[in-house]
């Protein structure tokens, strides 16, 4: 998560905001968050549907998997990796997202 | 009493089409690049509702990042 | 002639199984520049520390490069230097960025650090800062000395990290340290970072 919060204003020159998600409850989510000074919203997803849908819950798995999506302003889903984010990755979708939307 | 039999047998037609119908497999439910995101919201860490809809549809590109736990490096 | 025989046959065997001395193999001989640097995926160029000091196969992302060194007089007995292009935290201001680095800098390993001694440094001609602290283990009863350079590659905070593991009674080598600053002092950015490109 520092990752992302180290890269707020590079996904802001790309129009682009950060959210985590984990099945955590909002509680903890808020304690956790506050150690680290997250500026970015955690989503808290409980019942797990949320990762169901983009494949980050593993079957009989209590727990999300590391898994980071990418949903363009037209709500379409342009990016998935599993594991742990990689920031030259997301960045470079963001600047061609951000080329396609300048270009149309 | 013809009525109620054929509503019965209504009925059962029904619930035995639903009965056989295949399992929704994961693969129907399960999002991939290309596809529209669903609709969706849940509380946050802010004590906000995020509303991927009203708040990021045809505003921002939405960077989700999913993880383990709190307290779990990432 | 048959004992000359069997003296040459007694001698031919023992030099065939004598054990020839294992070829001192380098690394990074490929990415070894004339003027003895290294570069690193084309990003970098430094000097290596000394033998015993070894390259660690790292996959973390905590570490860009890292070399360690250890002994085996006594337990814990471990030097690790770094750089890493991500260091914890967030902030581009080196006393914040460092007050979050120490907040998850050996998180896994139970020490219980000082407080940092935060000292005004430069690393190629731009500002840096230089942490010194110390933690404990106290229930393995071990310690561990450590140092982080904060440093700035375009307009984001890298770091080099050096950590010495030593039993608690044991003291530091200072030794250790001398070739980090050394790898500190040779270390060189050869291009612009990808965030400098982007």
């Amino acid at each position: 998560m520092e990752g992302h919060q180290r890269n707020l204003h590079l996904y802001d020159r790309f129009n682009a905001r950060v959210v985590g998600v984990s099945r955590n409850d909002v509680t903890t989510l808020k304690f956790w968050s506050d150690e680290l000074e997250l500026t970015f919203p955690i989503l808290s997803n409980p019942v797990g549907h949320i990762g169901m849908w983009f494949g980050a819950l593993p079957p009989a798995y209590p727990m999300f998997s590391r898994k980071t999506v990418i949903i363009d302003r037209q709500g379409v889903i342009r990016y998935m990796r599993n594991g742990t984010p990689d920031f030259h990755d997301i960045l470079k979708t963001l600047k061609k997202l951000n080329a396609e939307e300048v270009k149309s | 009493m013809h009525r109620s039999r054929s509503l019965f047998s209504l009925f059962l037609v029904c619930f035995f089409a639903l009965a056989c119908a295949p399992v929704a497999q994961q693969d129907v439910i399960l999002k991939s690049v290309g596809q529209r995101a669903p609709i969706f919201s849940a509380a946050t860490s802010q004590g906000t509702l995020f509303n991927y809809d009203l708040d990021y549809y045809g505003k921002h590109h939405l960077i989700m990042t999913f993880f383990p736990a709190a307290y779990t490096p990432i | 002639m048959m004992r000359l025989l069997l003296l040459a046959t007694v001698a031919l065997l023992l030099c065939a199984c004598a054990a020839p001395a294992p070829p001192v193999v380098d690394p990074l001989a490929a990415l070894r520049r004339a003027d003895g640097t290294v570069v690193w995926q084309e990003e970098y160029a430094f000097l290596t520390p000394p033998a015993p000091w070894s390259l660690v196969s790292l996959d973390e992302d905590d570490y860009s490069i890292a070399f360690a060194k250890e002994c085996s007089d006594y337990f814990p007995c471990q030097s690790t230097l770094a750089y890493a292009e991500e260091p914890f935290g967030y902030s581009d201001d080196f006393d914040k960025r460092a007050k979050e680095f120490f907040k998850r800098f050996l998180w896994a390993s139970r020490v219980v650090f000082d407080e940092p001694q935060l000292e005004p440094a430069t690393f190629n001609g731009k500002p840096a800062l230089v942490a010194r602290v110390e933690g404990k283990e106290r229930v393995k009863g071990q310690k561990v000395a450590a140092k982080v350079v904060f440093a700035r590659r375009g307009e984001r905070v890298v770091g080099f990290y050096y950590t010495q593991w030593r039993p608690e009674q044991i003291a530091y080598d200072p030794v250790d340290e001398q070739a980090f600053d050394a790898f500190v002092d040779s270390f060189k950015f050869v291009k612009p970072s990808f965030y400098e490109q982007l």
